[in-house]
């Protein structure tokens, strides 16, 4: 009907594409969120990454209760932050789910 | 029209871009496993060589660190595929109303961070073992069982998500027809269903084998006191490393090429035997043409033949002539290293020996002295050796300075106080406080 390009993508395909676009998104937070192996190897000291002190505190600082709890920390934070961003961007659970 | 061919060329350039960013350092860590310098480097390539190859077989850690990965591969295939099929069958048996919370829980596991679930993993079997009172040589402290228990939790929802699209194309009413026409349950499941899935089963468990293979942080905390190949890479990492890494991955990539081009061979011969199926059944050929045998197939003997000349030539260019290459790369480090220290040396005499010469003020001429050479300073200038008595060139005047008297013979005029025995107390006092 005579919209442009440009209008056509922000108005319709991204709405559609809303729940992939979440569903991406939330994986790739989710998943360097909790990375690990990269922050250990490519990291210097000066960068320290929550997930390597979690892995600190089980290692050489030997306190399992204190990483335990540090790991607990990290999910649920994480978690929160995922329902913030979908509430803010009203994506349902559902929509996701298919 | 304009628009289209910019828009043509900006796909191009991004798919570049991104291969480059892709493949870029998998390329360089390749092209680096074949040079002989003893750190990973691309440039300056030194010796074209496969003695990395050879030092990666003897390292025991490292080939038992890779036994250990594909047995807990192998395991996490067999627990994390049939419940994966599980999970996606129940999706569909599910309550609709209940379908997206079934969904959010099943595919948590992937969501979560490695570490939560190889710390929870860990912590719950620490705990079950205790309650049985179990002793640490047991199963519940076995680090090859918790790291595949730990890893089937989530790879078994990646091997739901590939069931689930699988099964989205399934016609249900196949199954219906099963079960009208007198199969029970069982047999329907494994007559109909199974055989349908059966690609989405191969590609499940070739990704739960990879994902299992290079997952690191859910298994550097399951794995205990023994050791997979990426805990044994990651400890590798921070103690010094050789292109032994690089050859492993040399190694993976050949792997995966030589499986991707034999896979694909074998799906054009499946499609091509398809095609003749499809013309027979028309009506347009009587019969159908004999496919040649896998071992016959013309492409199949061009492959091994060029895989085979590749790895031939790579080993023959590889081990002939290593060491003269080495030897010769050795002696022109030497030779440039010899190079520079003359360099410096005479640079360094050029600036404190030479008084006739004066680069530099004469205040910095004391600074150069080492120790125990006092006196000596002017020993190499050549114009000691004529007979000094002019007092206006600034030669003389540099002379003049040292403590020394002028002499009869040439030559002597700076070790005029060195042998004089009442020096010998200022000497060695002067000597000692330096």
């Amino acid at each position: 009907m005579g919209a442009s390009w440009l209008r056509i993508h922000w108005r319709v395909v991204i709405p559609f594409a809303k729940p992939g676009i979440t569903s991406g998104c939330t994986m790739v937070f989710m998943l360097t969120a909790g990375a690990l192996a990269a922050p250990q190897i490519l990291g210097g000291p000066s960068s320290l990454w929550f997930t390597q002190i979690i892995y600190q505190w089980f290692n050489t600082g030997g306190n399992w209760p204190r990483g335990s709890a540090y790991a607990i920390i990290l999910l649920v934070s994480t978690i929160l932050i995922v329902l913030l961003v979908m509430k803010i961007f009203k994506v349902k659970l559902g929509e996701i789910a298919k | 029209m304009i628009a289209d061919r910019v828009r043509k060329f900006f796909v191009i350039g991004f798919v570049i871009v991104f291969f480059s960013y892709l493949f870029g350092p998998l390329l360089l860590m390749s092209v680096s496993a074949f040079n002989s310098s003893a750190f990973p480097r691309v440039s300056p390539f030194e010796c074209f060589t496969v003695e990395w190859f050879a030092v990666l077989a003897q390292d025991a850690t490292l080939m038992e660190g890779l036994r250990n990965s594909l047995f807990i591969g192998f395991g996490v295939v067999l627990i994390a595929v049939p419940m994966g099929l599980a999970g996606a069958l129940m999706l569909t048996q599910v309550n609709p109303r209940v379908r997206p919370w079934y969904y959010t829980i099943v595919i948590s596991p992937i969501l979560i961070p490695g570490v939560v679930l190889g710390i929870s993993t860990l912590v719950f079997w620490d705990r079950l073992g205790t309650m049985f009172g179990a002793s640490y040589d047991s199963i519940f402290y076995d680090g090859i069982f918790l790291t595949i228990v730990g890893q089937s939790t989530f790879i078994a929802a990646y091997a739901m998500l590939v069931f689930i699209s699988r099964l989205q194309r399934f016609d249900t009413a196949q199954e219906e027809a099963a079960l009208d026409l007198g199969a029970t349950n069982v047999q329907a499941f494994r007559k109909v269903l199974l055989p349908f899935l059966k690609p989405a089963i191969g590609s499940a468990a070739v990704l739960a084998f990879l994902a299992s293979f290079e997952n690191y942080n859910t298994t550097v905390f399951t794995i205990v006191s023994e050791s997979t190949l990426t805990t044994v890479l990651a400890s590798k990492v921070r103690y010094g490393i050789n292109p032994s890494i690089s050859a492993l991955a040399v190694v993976i990539v050949v792997l995966t090429l030589v499986g991707a081009v034999f896979y694909e061979i074998l799906q054009r011969r499946e499609a091509a035997a398809a095609k003749a199926s499809e013309a027979v059944a028309r009506g347009e050929t009587a019969t159908r043409a004999q496919q040649a045998a896998l071992y016959a197939d013309p492409a199949v003997i061009i492959a091994l033949l060029v895989f085979i000349a590749g790895f031939g030539t790579v080993y023959f260019a590889g081990t002939l002539g290593v060491d003269e290459c080495k030897v010769a790369v050795k002696e022109e480090k030497q030779r440039l290293a010899r190079e520079r220290t003359k360099m410096r040396q005479s640079l360094e005499m050029f600036k404190g020996a030479a008084p006739g010469v004066q680069t530099a003020p004469a205040t910095t001429a004391p600074k150069v002295r080492a120790k125990g050479t006092e006196g000596y300073e002017n020993v190499f200038a050549p114009s000691n050796l004529e007979e000094t008595v002019d007092s206006d060139s600034p030669a003389q005047q540099k002379q003049q300075e040292q403590p020394e008297e002028k002499v009869e013979s040439p030559g002597k005029s700076q070790f005029q106080n060195i042998f004089d025995p009442a020096n010998l107390q200022q000497q060695s006092g002067s000597g000692g406080t330096n």
